[in-house]
């Protein structure tokens, strides 16, 4: 029986941007069993910009979760609005909750790693796409909901202090 | 024996450089990492039944009974009356508002 592996990051130097290169790491399931860094930091500003337009349209173009179960992180120089995957310019600032001592697991532990792969499954079979929308809209829904409660809020102490 | 405990201690107060503290085993260690595993293992196990929960449970529900138009009608119509009443008051005669404006326009007269 093979022992399972811990959800730990899986990272992934990246030393170019050609396109071959980079669709070596690129499945649909990448992020099924553990949070995957792509590690840009050794490429040039332009090239880390290109492998980031290659990497988001992979799963923008395929509508495929980069989000779920595990996320799909960055690791670059270039600012955090050029993609709407998460980009990270230090590897501390990834989720410290996944950085754990990698070593071999015992059967215990497998026996609980299987479980949470059911989970896993689950997750990736709860779709996905519709969840992004979805929680998409109710990110918008309360980006208005504090804009307009901020300019009421506004208009709001303007009157106290004139009246 | 609490007390030959903290005698013994006092005993070897100044000397404490010297003494090297029994240097835990590998077995033990190696239970400490074990134990990290089985913790991280249940704590993931717990964030991917919360977001199993968020997305076939919570989200529906959410989308359902959303709030959202409810709220922004009633701070939209709550902002439209705030604002007929700053108007009203910045177009009164003696306005403070109206007031700096005279004065400024006044300079350039």
């Amino acid at each position: 029986m093979k022992l399972m592996s811990l959800p730990t990051y899986q990272i992934i130097q990246l030393k170019n941007s050609s396109t071959e290169e980079i669709e070596k790491y690129l499945t649909p399931d990448m992020n099924l069993r553990n949070p995957v860094v792509f590690d840009l930091k050794q490429m040039r500003p332009e090239d880390q910009l290109e492998a980031v337009g290659i990497i988001q349209n992979f799963f923008y173009s395929q509508n495929i979760p980069h989000q779920f179960p595990y996320g799909v992180y960055l690791l670059s120089h270039l600012d955090k609005t050029v993609a709407r995957l998460m980009i990270v310019s230090q590897s501390e600032e990834l989720p410290s909750f996944f950085n754990t001592r990698k070593s071999k697991i015992n059967m215990k532990e497998s026996h609980l790693a299987d479980k949470n792969k059911i989970l896993q499954q689950d997750i990736m079979n709860s779709g996905l796409q519709k969840v992004e929308e979805d929680l998409q809209l109710f990110n918008q829904q309360h980006r208005d909901i504090f804009n307009l409660e901020k300019e009421r809020k506004f208009y709001h102490q303007i009157l106290k202090e004139i009246l | 024996m609490m007390k030959k405990n903290k005698s013994d201690r006092e005993d070897l107060k100044g000397f404490e450089d010297f003494i090297e503290e029994p240097k835990s085993s590998s077995l033990e260690n190696k239970k400490e990492v074990s134990f990290e595993h089985l913790t991280f293992l249940e704590n993931d196990a717990k964030r991917l039944q919360r977001l199993k929960k968020i997305h076939r449970d919570k989200l529906p529900l959410m989308k359902k009974n959303s709030q959202h138009e409810l709220l922004t009608e009633k701070q939209k119509s709550e902002i439209s009356v705030l604002k007929e009443m700053l108007f009203q008051t910045f177009s009164q005669e003696n306005s403070g508002i109206r007031q700096n404006l005279i004065q400024l326009f006044d300079v350039f007269r």
